[in-house]
């Protein structure tokens, strides 16, 4: 019977983010006629899928121990860069901007791994660097360009009827949770955010772990400013910033602990799909914006009073479980 | 044949204190030395010389008769010295399973076509399986091995945590204070692992307080006292009433 109990809060526990989109998608088929429609479907996704990219990279700098705070300045500094590198060929601005955004995330990682620096200061301070930087080499004007043909599509094509944006999420949350779960990169990810020192004393370079993480995020977080730049006509140099609450609050949502080694890659993806429901809701159901505000941040604190219960739950069981297995080892 | 680890006339200082004072020992093949101490007479210093933490100020350190010098933790692995810390200081990672664990630093990769070994993709099912064979030979229970440790009892993780370090077939293993922290029950499974490792030819050198556990496991036991060796015998030599004496008055002769 405890065996099934557990077994029941287990799935509960790496589910629950799931039930909670089911709950919202079940709600919304009663109270409109035009939420299951097609339209409106390709409309969430294709709306998710630069938050859900930036907060695949978070995920995985939180899963390894650390916190980015800078990944909004970093998406502004990338889009700009792939608008002003456009011009000059499309794989000019591709390959340039992936640079950028490995560069950026990558000098994070040398100020926390190597210096060893607090990430939260670290990331707070270099997001006042980078936005500045760019607030100087823009003048604070909004930077424009005339895209080509092929970079346009980027943000604005379809393949296979699919709105292009939406391939490029699910290809790139693909890859994020292959690595995850599959690569020895994946494995010390986790095994970092879990217990450092333990990693460092079973001979493995722990920092240069660290470091990669903070590079993979710079990664990730350049693919969706290709996809921003391709998306806007002009781009703000503060035009990352936006997304520093919503993606901060998919990943605590979804279940990735601020403590580091525990999230699932998946559970980001549904997390993310989650509050781009909720906001779809709200505008289909013609709920005033300042509504809005106030039920985002309602979400916002009873999804981390929820995972707090859960925890607390978790660590029930664990005291359970070792009085139990006391009598064998 | 040269005994598997000799000090000789190791002393270590901190600045201007003296934490080990000219001290030689030697470990044989498949021996258990019981290091016992009050509080600050050395211990863990002398065990952090051996597994390649701190280098000793004067004294050399041979393995097998070769002259060694550690000058970090992987030195003294590659030499097949591992250490086992305590569970305050985890040597496992309590987010990942058994197999990952077991494998952390020294994973299996799959392989192409049967051939090619890619070196960033792993091959968990191999591991596993390596894995739980060889919990089994070692007679350590566990649910399964895709567990986390950290759903482990205190007893459980100690066991994978020493069966790691004999995983890759280490000469040398240092338990410190094994036994702190888990019930006399697991303890008891605990000893029996480590006479099961000398049984399998490797030395182990355990530092506890607890005289129960070095006189139910150790073949010979060391005293420390204020960074000193004052006693050094075969367990069959002396008694709980006499190695406590030492530990606690010390050799009026040093």
């Amino acid at each position: 019977m405890r065996f099934i109990t557990q077994r029941f809060f287990q799935i509960w526990m790496n589910h629950s983010i799931l039930g909670l989109l089911v709950l919202i998608c079940l709600a919304m088929v009663f109270l409109s006629d035009r939420f299951l429609t097609l339209a409106n479907w390709a409309n969430i996704l294709n709306n998710l899928s630069i938050t859900g990219i930036v907060s695949l990279g978070v995920a995985l700098v939180i899963i390894s121990g650390g916190i980015d705070l800078s990944f909004g300045s970093i998406l502004g500094c990338c889009a700009i860069l792939a608008t002003w590198l456009q011009p000059q060929g499309f794989w000019t601005a591709i390959i340039g901007t992936l640079f950028l955004g490995a560069t950026l995330g990558g000098f994070n990682g040398l100020l926390v791994a190597k210096i060893k620096v607090n990430p939260l200061i670290t990331t707070l301070g270099t997001q006042w660097l980078f936005s500045a930087v760019l607030l100087i080499l823009t003048g604070g004007q909004l930077v424009q360009g005339i895209r080509g043909d092929l970079f346009h599509k980027i943000g604005n094509g379809q393949l296979a009827g699919v709105p292009f944006p939406i391939w490029l999420f699910f290809s790139m949350a693909g890859i994020t949770w292959f690595i995850a779960r599959y690569s020895l990169i994946g494995k010390h990810l986790y095994a970092h955010g879990s217990n450092a020192q333990g990693l460092r004393l079973s001979g493995v370079n722990a920092d240069r772990i660290y470091l990669v993480a903070f590079i993979l995020m710079g990664l990730l977080v350049a693919v969706a400013g290709i996809l921003l730049s391709s998306r806007l006509v002009g781009v703000r140099p503060t035009e990352g910033q936006q997304y520093l609450i919503i993606v901060l609050t998919a990943v605590l949502l979804s279940g990735v602990s601020l403590n580091g080694g525990v999230g699932s890659i998946l559970n980001v993806v549904i997390a993310v799909v989650v509050l781009a429901v909720l906001d779809n809701s709200m505008v289909l159901l013609g709920v005033e914006y300042k509504y809005q505000q106030m039920i985002r941040g309602l979400v916002f604190i009873l999804s981390i009073i929820y995972s707090n219960q859960m925890i607390r739950q978790l660590s029930s069981v664990k005291v359970t479980r070792s009085l139990f297995n006391d009598s064998k080892i | 044949m040269p005994p598997l680890i000799e000090l000789q006339n190791i002393s270590k200082y901190f600045g201007g204190i003296c934490a080990i004072n000219n001290v030689s020992l030697s470990v044989a093949r498949g021996e258990v030395i019981g290091l016992v101490g009050d509080n600050a007479a050395g211990k863990s210093t002398l065990m952090k010389i051996i597994s390649g933490v701190h280098l000793p100020t004067k004294g050399k350190l041979l393995v097998e008769g070769h002259p060694v010098v550690f000058h970090s933790p992987q030195y003294a692995r590659d030499a097949g010295i591992e250490m086992v810390f305590q569970i305050q200081d985890p040597a496992l990672v309590p987010d990942l399973d058994v197999a990952d664990n077991l494998f952390l630093g020294r994973e299996i990769f799959k392989k192409l076509f049967g051939k090619y070994e890619v070196k960033w993709l792993l091959d968990r099912k191999t591991m596993r399986e390596r894995s739980r064979a060889f919990l089994e030979k070692l007679m350590i229970n566990v649910d399964s091995v895709t567990e986390k440790t950290n759903v482990l009892s205190g007893g459980q993780q100690q066991s994978i945590a020493i069966a790691r370090a004999v995983f890759f077939e280490a000469k040398l293993v240092i338990l410190d204070e094994p036994t702190s922290n888990i019930s006399v029950n697991e303890t008891h499974k605990v000893l029996e692992l480590i006479l099961k490792l000398r049984s399998k030819g490797v030395s182990v050198i355990i530092v506890s307080h607890r005289m129960d556990d070095i006189f139910s496991t150790a073949d010979r036991i060391v005293v420390l006292r204020r960074g000193r060796k004052i006693e050094d015998v075969a367990k069959e030599d002396t008694s709980v009433e006499k190695v406590v004496q030492h530990i606690v008055k010390g050799d009026e002769e040093h």
